[in-house]
């Protein structure tokens, strides 16, 4: 084997060398055999004659002897392919639009591919991630984190998992020479080593109790190998370096194996810490302490022999007993933030836990199909170049097959020029698909975080785009190839182009171009109003102009009443900048997804009691209603003689309905309950409660894709314990204005606070339609293209059949035939071969439409607004493309056109 | 069967070859000729056929091939039959042996 193998590389490098070695034993065969037949008898001539005879054509058997090597096929394919590389560099304007279209296809499909794989499909990079499970409350809504004491609980009946560990994704901050940072830390109780089976590259993992709530912390972390290497350089001396964090020191007692930067891929960690640190963080509020604080990820392995199905019964049977008794506050707190009905549950846990698949899975899972359908066309018309070009080389191809060239190597010569374009399109495709997803990362990532994704080639992403690539190429090749090997070389060596036989394809291929073209807009259509109602939809602010910081402090503790002060004195000073309208601090950052929620209560004037346990609480400062925009409908809000007197809200609408259904809220009470919903006699009035001043409009204060909340507005200035400000808005004129007066003055009257993360309510607004937009962005890019290709598509198509058939048309008109009538048969046909792809195109469309019903948003589906829409733009589309090839079929001069032969 | 070697399936070439080199080494004339010989002119090997056959054993590692003298002082390549090669020829022996049998109890039954 080995021999076979050298023998043949030495023979393809140097071929001179091999015919000569084949020159030698044929001749050597040839002087033997005249040297036997002269030694029974014959003259020399007549046996050199008789020798020559028996040998046959010398050039036969050298070649025959070639052919015995492996070499020699491949030499033969080399060959091949530079004949089919001299053919396409011929035709260079068909090459570049071909590698051009495919490149588009390939490249979509590439970066979509690229996002799905490294947030959907990708394994944690540890041992036997398959035998991983993760943990979780599951309610309608999707899954979410659990508390520390329920795993507690677990961790006494570990059951059908060999161990489990907890973990938190945060951020710490980290201190250097004078300048802090923040850095993206995970928190992790030591049994994460064993579980994952974590083998670090330097010193040594956690105990297994480290982390713990009742073990004492020890102040160590690790690295991650990239955070070592970027930002340690690679220190040899890393074990044993402290760095200061949160205002403490932590010990680095290794460094973790290359490539596990955490769990999930949207947050990467620099260092691990143990779960304990929390409490460092946190203070007084630690969530490792507390009941009913949700916040970690439980995952653990299975034993061997025990599958999920059996993790899931057991889970059934034993845990729901231990979760409620574990944590009595989770089912009244749970029942607030997720609609109730939450039920622990166990998951496979190979790709570990991530909030971004959640919001993407959808989405991406839609895009993907929208990719299928996007190469599919791309291949089509690839198909319609290819078919073109061999139709022009017709003749080429007659001659080869007269000469005796066998159907299998014309249909490999252009499967092979084919496959040659499909390279190119790879290479290109594959530096657009990387750039594409790049950006469309940048659409997912959150303000001022990391980015979403850490996007890696791997094996799976270049297998996929080889076999994409090559595969839509030789697909689109398939049926030229055949045509070119079928040449007949009776009726294409004539000149004669009477025959339109080459159009038949591009006849079927347009309805299915229009067919995919319908799909694609149609899914744009959709994904885009369904961006714009978002959008549209009042969402109770008015974002022009409103820039947000967001502050930190020394230490959260609310009971440090000069941070408070601070604060306002923050504000205050903002307030009297130039170009500055009006500032406020607020405790929830609109439109990011947070949320605050507590229990209030009034009393009708019979006496009955109306409480809800979902009321939003915003507080803030007097100038908040102006600043953020949202209007007042009834009463007043807040002014500066509020400040000293009793405890005063604003609450919004849908608030005033509920409390107060049919009456006039102004100078009524609503109440704070204290964790319980309030017995039937409740006090009229306590210290508790807030006197109505106003109504405010509803405001999607949580996100604007989900309906706006009842809403509670409350004053700082009132709060005996309020939670220190969490950020500042500003109303200004100018952005870049208002970001650096807040940078000013938080420098100043904040020191050694961190910079603050500043961004607009516009860049609020996209983050948090983010999923929106990836649809809207990407599909609306494929509608486009899918426009240009089919109109390209029908162009071609029909100035090939006009072409082919301009005898013919030119007979007919010298027959008398009408102008108009020649357009209006062509108008025709095409018309009917439209009508099928429009309809075949339907179908998928009311298919697709049925699968994208959750991601739609005031638009539905079978809406025939949007069915107009889209047969309109493709109707244009359509229009303009068979208006040049008309005009051409229009003008034809008859006696010129049956002239030309 | 006609005087054509063409008639012989490739395979079968093959260990007609082997079997000669396993009698003594020898170039490929004298293998052509030896062939002849025994089969009593019933096969004759034209070089189209008998050195591609030798080039593929010498590349599968059956046969060793080196350039020598002849008997006549003139080049040629000599052929050397090798413990694989022997191997092979072996088996296809035995392959053979059992296909003509079956055939025999076929036309005989």
């Amino acid at each position: 084997m080995l021999r076979s193998l050298i023998d043949g590389v030495r023979a393809l490098l140097h071929p001179a060398e091999r015919n000569a070695q084949i020159e030698e034993e044929l001749k050597s065969f040839f002087d033997a055999s005249v040297e036997d037949k002269i030694r029974s008898g014959m003259s020399p001539e007549k046996a050199a004659r008789a020798a020559r005879a028996e040998i046959g054509s010398g050039e036969t058997v050298r070649h025959k002897i070639w052919l015995a090597g492996w070499e020699s096929a491949v030499d033969s394919l080399m060959r091949d392919l530079r004949f089919a590389a001299r053919q396409v560099k011929k035709s260079p304007g068909f090459a570049v639009v071909t590698v051009l279209t495919l490149a588009l296809g390939i490249g979509a499909n590439t970066a979509i591919f690229l996002l799905t794989y490294s947030l959907l499909l990708k394994s944690l990079p540890v041992p036997d991630p398959g035998r991983l499970v993760r943990y979780s409350a599951f309610s309608k809504d999707g899954d979410h984190a659990i508390s520390y004491r329920v795993y507690e609980a677990m961790r006494e009946h570990p059951g059908p998992t060999s161990g489990l560990f907890a973990w938190d994704d945060s951020v710490a901050e980290l201190d250097e020479g004078g300048r802090s940072s923040q850095i993206p830390v995970g928190l992790a109780t030591g049994s994460v080593f064993q579980v994952l089976q974590l083998r670090p590259y330097l010193g040594r993992g956690f105990e297994e109790a480290a982390g713990e709530r009742g073990v004492p912390l020890e102040n160590e972390a690790l690295v991650s190998y990239g955070y070592w290497k970027s930002h340690f350089r690679s220190d040899p001396n890393i074990l044993g370096r402290t760095i200061e964090l949160n205002h403490g020191q932590m010990t680095i007692i290794g460094v973790l194996p290359p490539g596990f930067e955490g769990i999930a891929p949207e947050h990467r960690d620099d260092l691990l810490l143990p779960l304990s640190f929390e409490r460092v963080m946190d203070g007084k509020f630690a969530m490792i302490d507390q009941a009913g604080a949700f916040w970690l990820t439980v995952m653990g392995r299975l034993k061997p022999g025990v599958t999920l199905q059996q993790a899931r019964s057991a889970l059934t049977a034993t845990a729901r007993l231990d979760f409620d008794t574990a944590d009595p506050q989770h089912k009244l707190l749970t029942n607030d933030l997720f609609g109730g009905g939450y039920r622990l549950g166990v998951v496979a846990g190979r790709t570990g836990q991530s909030w971004l698949r959640q919001q993407y899975d959808e989405p991406l899972k839609v895009l993907e199909g929208l990719c299928a359908l996007m190469m599919l066309l791309c291949a089509v018309n690839v198909a319609l170049l290819v078919l073109a070009r061999v139709s022009g080389r017709l003749h080429e191809f007659a001659v080869r097959s007269a000469l005796g060239a066998a159907r299998s190597r014309l249909m490999s010569q252009v499967l092979m020029e084919t496959a040659l374009l499909g390279l190119a399109g790879l290479a290109l495709g594959g530096c657009l698909g990387w750039e594409l997803a790049q950006a469309l990362v940048t659409i997912i990532t959150k303000i001022g975080d990391q980015p979403a994704l850490n996007l890696q080639v791997g094996a799976a992403i270049i297998l996929f785009a080889v076999t994409l690539g090559l595969g839509a190429a030789l697909l689109a090749g398939l049926w030229p190839a055949w045509r070119a090997s079928h040449a007949a070389p009776a009726l294409d060596l004539r000149q004669a182009r009477t025959q339109t036989r080459t159009g038949h394809l591009g006849r079927w291929l347009i309805p299915i171009q229009v067919a995919l073209g319908v799909v694609l807009i149609y899914a744009a259509v959709l994904m885009t109003s369904t961006l714009r109602n978002y959008l549209k939809e009042n969402s109770g602010f008015a974002p022009d102009g409103v820039t947000f910081g967001d502050l930190s402090y020394q230490n959260a503790d609310p009971s440090d009443q000069g941070q408070v002060r601070k604060a306002f004195a923050l504000a205050e000073a903002l307030r009297h900048q130039p170009g500055i309208e009006s500032a406020a601090l607020l405790s929830l950052a609109p439109v990011r997804g947070w949320s605050m929620t507590g229990v209030y209560y009034s009393r009708g004037p019979k006496g009955q009691v109306r409480a809800s346990e979902g009321i939003w609480n915003q507080e803030g400062t007097e100038g908040y209603f102006a600043t953020l925009g949202t209007k007042i409908l009834e009463g007043r809000g807040f002014a500066s003689m509020d400040i000293g007197g009793a405890k005063v809200c604003v609450i919004s609408r849908s608030a005033a309905n509920f409390f107060f259904p049919g009456e006039d809220p102004i100078g009524r009470f609503i109440t704070e309950g204290n964790g319980q919903p309030p017995p039937g006699k409740a006090p009229k009035q306590s210290p508790a409660s807030y006197r109505v001043i106003g109504v405010a409009q509803n405001a999607r204060i949580g996100s604007l894709a989900k309906p706006a909340p009842m809403a509670l507005y409350t004053l700082y200035a009132q709060d005996k314990h309020p939670w220190t400000p969490n950020l500042v808005a500003v109303r200004s004129s100018n952005d870049a204005l208002a970001a650096a007066a807040i940078r000013r003055e938080v420098a100043l009257i904040l020191p050694g606070a961190l910079s603050p993360k500043i961004y607009t309510f516009d860049q609020a607004v996209d983050a948090d339609l983010s999923r929106q937009r990836l649809l809207s962005n990407v599909s609306g890019g494929f509608a486009l293209l899918a426009l240009a290709l089919v109109g390209a598509g029908l162009f071609g198509v029909l100035s090939r059949t006009v072409t082919e058939r301009r005898r013919e048309i030119g007979i007919r008109m010298a027959l008398g035939a009408e102008r108009t009538r020649i357009v209006v048969t062509l108008a025709r046909s095409t018309a009917i071969r439209i009508g099928i792809g429009v309809v075949a195109g339907a179908v998928l469309a009311a298919l697709a439409g049925r699968l994208m019903k959750s991601l739609l948003y005031g638009v539905s589906a079978e809406s025939p607004l949007v069915a107009l829409a889209t047969l309109g733009l493709l109707a244009t589309v359509l229009t303009t493309a068979f208006v040049l090839p008309a005009g051409r079929a229009a003008s034809i001069q008859p006696m010129e056109a049956i002239r030309d032969e | 069967m006609g005087a054509e070697s063409r008639d012989l399936v490739q395979g079968t070439l093959e260990m007609l070859v082997l079997k000669t080199l396993a009698l003594e080494s020898m170039h490929g004339y004298g293998i052509s000729l030896r062939i002849e010989q025994i089969s009593n002119g019933v096969f004759r090997i034209n070089p189209g056929s008998l050195l591609p056959a030798l080039s593929r054993l010498e590349r599968s590692g059956r046969v060793r091939g080196e350039w020598r003298a002849s008997e006549n002082n003139r080049r040629a390549r000599y052929y050397t039959l090798t413990a694989a090669g022997r191997k092979a020829l072996e088996q296809e022996c035995r392959q053979w042996g059992r296909q003509v049998a079956a055939i025999s109890r076929i036309l005989e039954a």
